[in-house]
């Protein structure tokens, strides 16, 4: 039995219960927010979890074995240290830290107190990516030069014009935000880190949203593979979605779209498809595999970190309008 | 038809596409096919290539497109050469005062823009380049946009690849379209007129700004030759809509047919889809591969048929073309400004050029 503490009560945290009770052989301690209210909320789906405000009480309770930090980006790497400090073993939400400075000291506080850290970079445990991945490395399709990720979704922001993922101080914008999906997932299946990045985005549906919700991003790679990521929270039915993903390689392409695939259509509810559903139990799952010695990780440091350069690129050059060699960015931190 | 004579037409070198649109004009009732000409100093399979062509339809092959083109009979030319050859032979004959039809692309630089330009002006033919607006799915996007029902485009995603284990049979030599002796450039230069045609017809915006990243990825004449087989172009149009296009050949494009060609607009009120190949019909069978059957037929072969249909309609008719020479500028200007981008590393803005709004 693994012993959880959950940081965060907001939305994903939400989300993050729902997987931990379908995984056998962890028991959720604790759920900690600022808002004590929401704490409780949350908790009361946890079975029997406790919450609290003080987060310092967590790190202090040696039956906590591991922390899943869920909150706000901005505190990430504040928690991460501290509970790398206290001796947890670390799963994190992304983007991992808003600054590659920000994300070496938490590297050194990991390394230094000798737990692990891993950043839920969810769209690799997406069963389409999955398999993807595994036929790219059986290699069904040779090397892979060229990857095309969309994600269009009909997405409204939850709390309005209060939503922190709108303001880029706080969430780094929405390339940061959400892009290091689709950059982790090409960094992941191309093998390769982003050697420069440019970026075009919109603003959807109102011109004074705090950082465009919808975007592409032209990736080159240290390989000379290249990449087109795209987000557009833009579709106009709530619940509306199409992905679709291309990798070209050497000796073929693998392709799917999420058109046509079979689902539930109804007025009740609209699920989201089924090629990427599941994602965070696979994430989760994963994680206390690793934390048992029963799987390899699959999400690495040199990786997260080469996905939080490109994702900073690419938020500098929607708003220098210059490509950005994310090199710099490391050579500035 | 109207009461009259047939319209003359001469192939003004006949290479490449020129066997699949002879096909085409020869099968028209308005048309009867004049001959074949190519330059006296044009490579040897160059003059293989035309004569060729001259046997297979029984008419007569020159190498004096002079002397040709004074002829009275000849009311119209096929400019159908190898790339690097179209400004110069389609300015030819405008000055002659033929209609021209010329392949794509319009030119391979934009100071070939220029001197074509020069010799339209004032010609009294009627003008048109190869293009593919009248693909029915592009035709039916055209169709919801003007009706509103997307509202406002804000983003396009185009992809446009063809599939390599077709290279030997879609171009009869594959330095046409790598050796920029004769192709001008690569793929960019080869394919990407016809998404920033798409782009212009759809939106009704002009391109302003280009970045772009290409390579050679999977074909050993590209590599040979140093030119790219794939490339992505992310374009800021006016109005500030953005549109990304991936452009190129790749060994197997994610469909049955010779290329795919896919669009996705965003607009303000609601999203299009475009599948040039879709919707299909699927055949599993015991004797053959599994095979796609696009309901309505092969998009790219019935666009030249209705652009070939429409252009002797625009001559007998006396009517504006739906592409001219602006459209061919803005789409060269657009790949001038993508080579520069790959060679900078940078965004790059346009070059100016003649621009027109499309109808």
């Amino acid at each position: 039995m693994t012993t959880v503490a959950i940081i965060g009560a907001g939305a994903i945290a939400r989300d993050h219960v729902a997987a931990y009770r379908r995984i056998p052989g962890v028991r959720i301690a604790y759920v900690a927010d600022l808002e004590l209210s929401r704490a409780v909320d949350l908790a009361a789906l946890a079975g029997g979890a406790t919450p609290t405000t003080a987060v310092g009480a967590i790190f202090a309770a040696p039956e906590v074995e591991a922390v899943d930090i869920c909150t706000a980006s901005g505190s990430h790497a504040a928690l991460t240290i501290a509970a790398a400090r206290a001796g947890k073993q670390i799963h994190l939400e992304k983007p991992a830290a808003l600054s590659l400075d920000d994300f070496a000291q938490m590297e050194a506080a990991v390394a230094a107190a000798g737990v692990s850290l891993m950043v839920g970079q969810t769209a690799r445990f997406q069963p389409v990516n999955r398999e993807i991945a595994a036929r790219i490395v059986e290699g069904t399709i040779g090397a892979p030069r060229y990857l095309h990720v969309l994600w269009y979704t009909g997405h409204v922001w939850p709390e309005g014009w209060r939503s922190w993922q709108l303001d880029p101080a706080r969430s780094g914008g929405h390339p940061v935000h959400n892009g290091v999906h689709a950059l982790d997932l090409a960094v992941w299946l191309l093998g390769s880190d982003p050697t420069r990045v440019f970026a075009r985005g919109f603003r959807s549906f109102a011109p004074t949203m705090g950082t465009p919700d919808s975007f592409h991003m032209t990736v080159r790679f240290a390989s000379g593979a290249l990449a087109l990521l795209e987000i557009a929270y833009s579709l106009r039915a709530r619940g509306d979605s199409l992905r679709r993903i291309l990798a070209v390689g050497e000796a073929g392409s693998l392709h799917h779209t999420t058109e046509g695939d079979p689902n539930l259509f109804s007025d009740s509810l609209r699920p989201p498809p089924q090629a990427t559903e599941d994602a965070l139990y696979y994430q989760l799952t994963h994680w206390l595999a690793t934390l048992a010695g029963k799987e390899t990780p699959i999400v690495t440091l040199p990786q997260v970190r080469a996905t939080l350069a490109a994702a900073l690129a690419a938020q500098e050059s929607l708003t220098s309008g210059l490509a950005v060699t994310p090199e710099r960015m490391v050579a500035d931190a | 038809m109207p009461d009259r004579a047939p319209l003359g037409l001469l192939v003004l070198s006949g290479v490449r596409h020129a066997a699949s649109y002879l096909p085409i004009f020869d099968a028209h009732p308005a048309v009867v096919l004049r001959g074949l000409c190519e330059e006296a100093d044009a490579p040897e399979w160059a003059h293989r290539d035309t004569r060729l062509l001259a046997e297979q339809y029984g008419v007569p092959f020159g190498t004096d497109p002079e002397a040709a083109l004074v002829r009275d009979d000849v009311d119209l030319v096929l400019a159908c050469s190898e790339p690097t050859r179209h400004a110069r032979l389609a300015a030819q004959a405008l000055r002659a005062g033929k209609h021209v039809l010329m392949d794509k692309p319009m030119a391979t630089t934009t100071a070939e823009c220029a001197l074509l330009a020069e010799a339209a002006a004032g010609a009294p033919g009627k003008f048109t380049i190869v293009h593919r607006l009248f693909a029915p799915p592009i035709q039916r996007a055209r169709r919801q946009i003007d009706a509103g029902h997307i509202g406002l485009v804000r983003s396009i995603d185009l992809e446009f690849l063809a599939s390599g284990v077709h290279f030997a049979t879609s171009v009869e030599r594959p330095e046409l379209v790598a050796n920029p002796v004769l192709s001008g450039g690569g793929e960019l230069l080869n394919f990407l007129v016809y998404p920033v045609d798409y782009l212009r017809y759809l939106t009704g915006a002009e391109p302003v700004e280009v970045f772009a990243e290409a390579g050679s990825f999977f074909f050993e004449p590209h590599r040979q030759f140093g030119v790219e087989d794939l490339g992505i172009i992310s374009l800021r149009l006016e109005h500030d809509i953005i549109a990304t296009l991936t452009v190129g050949r790749v060994p197997y494009a994610p469909t049955p047919g010779s290329g795919s060609s896919e669009l996705r607009i965003i607009g303000s009120h609601g999203h299009i889809t475009v599948d040039e190949n879709r919707p299909q019909l699927d055949l599993w069978s015991t004797t053959t591969e599994r095979r796609g059957f696009p309901i309505g037929g092969e998009s790219a072969r019935g666009t030249v048929t209705t652009e070939i249909d429409e252009f002797i309609r625009d001559i007998l008719e006396d009517r504006e073309p739906l592409y001219g020479l602006a459209d061919g500028w803005a789409a060269i200007a657009t790949i001038d400004a993508a080579y520069r981008a790959v060679q900078t590393g940078q965004p790059v803005t346009l070059a100016p050029y003649p621009a027109r709004r499309m109808r």
